[in-house]
């Protein structure tokens, strides 16, 4: 097993979905090694800025790489790239902890857990290039923009939260995630 | 049919995010499953939400990390083989007039709901069912059923009130919400529900705060716990 991948400038999109496709076909390990290289380290970031202690993000790694081996078999590379679909399967799996917490019995079939409905597998196409223009745009946005965005999904802070944590009116946090989402809009829109 | 009252969009980045609490999780969720347009949305969100991961710096795993999912991987294909369980005999939901107008994502909770409450009256033609769901401390979440004709009377909200039509449909004096429709009123908006005629008028309603009734049947409002 090498760590290339994570050296590398960027990772070639195309490649992540191989990977998860060889993982569905064969259950080829190699494959999931560098799926794990790749997602594991990144997902640990995620947790630890979500407030998880390092042990207990690498615990909930496990249990998200772990659904990514089982799930394989859905992911769907016209409709979504392998890191949004991770990031949703990290999501729910944490939407689900604090469940656990509220409801010790939770029924673990609970539909809210699971992925939501995805788009209409026709309306996404030319996947990698998609990607690409979205990072670029989110890359591109005023910095009082992407502090939102950053607030809302890495500390998964509601609207309102952000108003106060930040001091300014709640209507102001929603037109600026607006404007932020209207410029990512757009960019997305060829590919739409 | 596409849906005429939508999911603002400050809920969509919520939903996308996670930071919404579990009710109003499976509400977004239910209008999503009705609505294309919402959904499309949605995936946008979750589309940002996934080149965020991706462009955070990577935090190392244990260098045991992969190992210890192999082998756990190993034992839970040997525990699944043992305990492939065979389906239930029958679904709940499809013989059951509420159970079969739900959208999959409601189906669970509403099975799960009805064993620990019954339906109650709230006022004459208006039921409901609460919800076994975590909501906050003065929050509920309910399925009500309402009768042709018959509505809730006029009340107005302490926090808001959030309610998705799942089946039929009501009119109000903001205009007419059918299935897929997601109404939201906070303390501002004084109303009075009536559910038209004809195909059964089903909504999940999630509440901040309870429910303020305003006219007469301020009694009604001992009924509901307020
Ligand atoms: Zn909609």
């Amino acid at each position: 097993m090498t760590n290339s991948v994570e050296t590398a400038p960027a990772i070639d999109r195309e490649q992540l979905a191989d990977w998860v496709e060889a993982v569905a076909a064969r259950g080829d390990r190699p494959a999931f090694a560098e799926l794990f290289a790749y997602l594991a380290p990144r997902l640990k970031a995620y947790l630890i800025r979500l407030g998880a202690g390092p042990t207990a993000a690498e615990e909930v790694v496990q249990d998200v790489m772990l659904t990514i081996w089982r799930k394989a078999a859905s992911f769907d590379r016209r409709q979504a790239s392998v890191t949004t679909w991770t990031f949703t399967i990290a999501r729910n799996r944490r939407i689900d902890l604090i469940r656990r917490e509220q409801r010790p019995d939770l029924d673990p079939e609970e539909p809210a857990l699971q992925p939501s409905p995805a788009p209409a597998a026709d309306r996404l196409v030319d996947e990698g290039r998609r990607d690409e223009r979205l990072r670029d745009a989110i890359r591109e946005l005023p910095p009082e923009q992407a502090e939102l965005l950053q607030l809302a999904f890495y500390e998964g802070k509601s609207h309102a939260e952000i108003a106060v944590l930040r001091d300014i009116p709640l209507g102001t946090v929603k037109s600026r995630m607006r404007l932020a989402f209207n410029r990512l809009r757009r960019v997305m829109e060829p590919y739409q | 049919m596409t849906p005429a009252h939508h999911v603002p969009f400050d809920l969509l980045v919520e939903r996308a995010a996670g930071a919404l609490p579990p009710a109003m999780t499976m509400m977004v969720d239910a209008h999503l499953a009705l609505c294309a347009e919402c959904r499309a949305e949605h995936a946008l969100c979750e589309a940002v939400g996934g080149e965020l991961l991706d462009g955070l710096e990577p935090v190392p795993m244990a260098d045991d990390g992969l190992d210890r999912l192999f082998a756990r991987i190993l034992q839970d294909d040997e525990g699944n083989e043992a305990a492939d369980a065979p389906e239930p005999a029958a679904l709940p939901w499809v013989d059951d007039p509420v159970g079969m107008r739900l959208p999959p994502v409601l189906r669970p909770v509403w099975a799960r709901s009805r064993e620990k409450a019954r339906w109650r009256t709230l006022v004459p033609g208006v039921r409901c069912l609460d919800l076994d769901l975590p909501v906050g401390p003065e929050g509920s979440a309910m399925l009500l059923h309402i009768d042709g004709g018959r509505g809730i009377p006029r009340h107005t909200h302490r926090g808001r009130e959030f309610t998705l039509v799942l089946s039929g449909a009501f009119n109000d004096e903001r205009g007419r919400f059918a299935a897929g429709d997601l109404s939201i009123t906070d303390d501002s908006v004084r109303h009075k529900p009536v559910a038209e005629p004809g195909e059964m008028c089903l909504v999940f309603a999630v509440l901040d705060a309870p429910v303020r009734l305003t006219g007469a049947l301020g009694i009604v409002q001992r009924l509901m716990g307020g």
